[in-house]
């Protein structure tokens, strides 16, 4: 791409906004992306990350702003067509079968039906997406809809796309795949804002934005773990687990009583579905995979399915509140941040169950979250029978020291 | 946890959205206007026979097990009615009941929204408000998923089993979720520079086969042998 090609895609020139219940302010000053531009915004998770990803979406699309944020300044200007990932982009989601998903944005162009159709094929060849062209985006896992929903938004006019943390939830060859593309892209013209706190894009941006705040303190868990006797009587989970008519897979994996099972695996390797299984809320197709107990507790990969309170302090039941969230126990859990809200519901699991089925537990905490969820459950390893699933090495590496059991499913996808 | 709209292999998703539109309306009309109960026996079976071949015939056991309080609902209305009126028909009304829901079952089980709003611009619906009605079923499909997948978690991570205690807890979780969803929905249009919907919205759409035709013919002739005939 030539120098003169580096238009403007977008020019900010404030914004300047703080949280209603916090003590949180974003200042942005003199901003401007251009094409072939990255910009990272990092910080920890609960500054404001995806909020200011937020506020410029809206603003740039004329939606009104968010309720709990009060705006102090908000100068921008518009040069191009924005495309918006957001986090939870499996909500994103518009159509019923991944091929008509990935070219609804052509449709809405105006683009034919004949030259759709030869984009779709080069789209499928492009991201191997062979297998699931034909399915039901429902029916795939966060990461295969994360991956869809990226493609489906990017389109073929270079503009400015908006993504927040758009590698979470990828196993690492989707995610290196995912990556480069992106990195392939921006050469081409379009420009990226890239919400996130891991160091994935800290080579190739050429703007970073740090937001940095004081969290609270969190360094040291609550000791006070209640113990729970258990009520299982399973030595062993062995049969056929998948979804019936559909697919399915063996597992034969002895389990002790309490410990950390981590089960790893690809993006649509099954995962989730042995934890449903494992919770019962997916019947196995023969043999026996559910662990009955009454103290069985379930944290599905969008956290706020487990949020059932106005707020925080509602949530723990008058019961002792970790320290991380005394700052914040009028704030409604589902105003929290991704990271944020990930934290409150594995608290939430281990406070009050004894079998805790965490799907994806560590997937958008920062460094230090991370490190704080770790312990936490290092803690709670000898009280309870943890499972976790993870599917990106990196996040292997650093549980490695509180998996004592490993389920490793075979690659599906 | 997700609704499975279009199963394969069986022979009512091949059939042109049209045809089981019109299918379906036919039957409704008769049931409707039948009181011979015979009549309404045949339909009740055929609508049985079509969504076991969905289902299974334990999908259509599952599927009375989950209305079993609308059911209990209707004979209790039925019956005061009759207490009334002594020529209500308990029976009949009955059978027309679990007609319509069964052939409501059909229509939902085998066509999904992106094939409704295909279908409603065949019919020549302005492609704007057949967009909107296919978004409005979509929302309501995913809506419905997601009440589904709390309450599922819910009941294990509240531990009470009792739907009543829970309600408050639940409604709070769909009632925040649904708000979270229709964001993200609204949001996820405009990222893809929705603006307005031209004819051919849907990219693979069906083409009308000659099986299509044969049927269409088959229900028109029925229909007008029944009108005939009555």
């Amino acid at each position: 791409m030539e120098l003169n090609d580096k238009m403007n895609l977008i020019e900010i020139e404030k914004i300047n906004f703080k949280f209603n219940n916090n003590f949180i302010e974003i200042n942005i000053d003199d901003l401007i992306i251009k094409k072939g531009d990255i910009c990272i915004v990092k910080g920890n998770s609960g500054a404001g990350k995806s909020t200011l990803m937020e506020v410029i979406f809206r603003e740039l699309n004329g939606l009104p702003q968010i309720p709990f944020i009060s705006i102090e300044n908000l100068i921008l200007n518009k040069k191009s067509e924005v495309s918006a990932i957001f986090q939870k982009s499996e909500l994103q989601i518009l159509a019923f079968s991944v091929r008509e998903e990935l070219l609804l944005k052509y449709a809405f162009d105006g683009i034919n039906r004949k030259e759709r159709k030869e984009i779709g094929e080069k789209i499928k060849n492009k991201f191997n997406l062979e297998e699931l062209y034909e399915r039901d985006p429902r029916k795939l896992s966060t990461g295969q809809m994360k991956k869809i929903i990226t493609i489906a938004n990017m389109g073929i006019d270079k503009k400015l796309v908006l993504m927040d943390e758009p590698l979470s939830y990828l196993d690492d060859e989707n995610a290196n795949l995912m990556k480069n593309w992106i990195i392939e892209l921006s050469k081409d013209g379009y420009g990226f804002l890239i919400c996130t706190h891991s160091n994935d894009f800290d080579d190739y941006a050429n703007i970073e934005i740090m937001l940095d705040h004081e969290i609270p303190k969190y360094n040291h868990y609550n000791s006070n773990i209640t113990k729970i006797t258990h009520d299982i009587s399973l030595n062993s989970i062995s049969g056929h687990f998948g979804y019936k008519n559909y697919w399915k897979k063996f597992i034969n994996k002895p389990i002790k009583e309490k410990g950390i099972y981590v089960i790893e695996g690809t993006n649509g390797s099954g995962k989730t579905c042995l934890l449903e299984t494992l919770a019962g809320v997916t019947k196995e197709i023969d043999g026996k995979i559910r662990i009955k107990s009454k103290k069985i507790g379930f944290l599905h990969q969008n956290p706020s399915y487990v949020f059932s309170k106005d707020t925080i302090k509602n949530e723990f039941n008058g019961d002792d509140i970790p320290e991380y969230f005394t700052q914040l126990i009028h704030k409604s859990p589902f105003q929290l941040s991704e990271g944020q809200q990930k934290l409150l519901g594995i608290e939430l699991i281990l406070k009050s169950n004894y079998v805790c089925l965490l799907d994806e537990p560590f997937q958008n905490l920062d460094e230090k979250l991370l490190n704080y969820a770790i312990n936490l459950l290092m803690a709670h390893a000898d009280y309870r029978l943890i499972f976790i699933t993870i599917n990106r090495n990196i996040l292997k590496n650093k549980i490695q020291k509180i998996a004592e059991n490993i389920i490793n499913l075979e690659e599906k996808n | 946890m997700i609704i499975d709209l279009q199963k394969d292999n069986n022979l009512l998703s091949d059939i042109d959205v049209i045809v089981k539109f019109y299918f379906f309306m036919v039957c409704i009309m008769i049931i409707i206007i039948e009181t011979n109960l015979y009549i309404l026996l045949s339909i009740l079976s055929l609508s049985i026979i079509l969504n076991s071949m969905i289902n299974g015939l334990n999908g259509i056991f599952d599927f009375i097990k989950g209305i079993k309080f609308q059911i209990l609902l209707l004979f209790i209305t039925g019956y005061l009615i009759s207490t009334f009126y002594q020529n209500f028909d308990i029976i009949g009304l009955f059978v027309k009941f679990l007609s319509v829901i069964l052939l409501s079952s059909i229509l939902s089980r085998t066509l999904n929204p992106d094939e409704v709003t295909d279908a409603l611009i065949r019919m020549r619906v302005n492609p704007n408000l057949a967009w909107s009605i296919g978004v409005t079923l979509r929302q309501m499909i995913f809506v419905y998923e997601d009440m589904m997948k709390i309450r599922q978690i819910q009941k294990l991570n509240l531990k009470s089993k009792s739907l009543i205690k829970n309600s408050e807890y639940l409604l709070v979780s769909i009632y925040a979720n649904t708000i979270i969803r229709s964001s993200h929905f609204k949001k996820g249009l405009i990222s893809r520079g929705f603006n307005k919907v031209n004819t051919n919205i849907i990219t693979f759409n069906k083409k009308v086969s000659k099986t299509d035709y044969l049927l269409s013919t088959i229900i028109t002739l029925t229909l007008i042998l029944y009108l005939i005939g009555r």
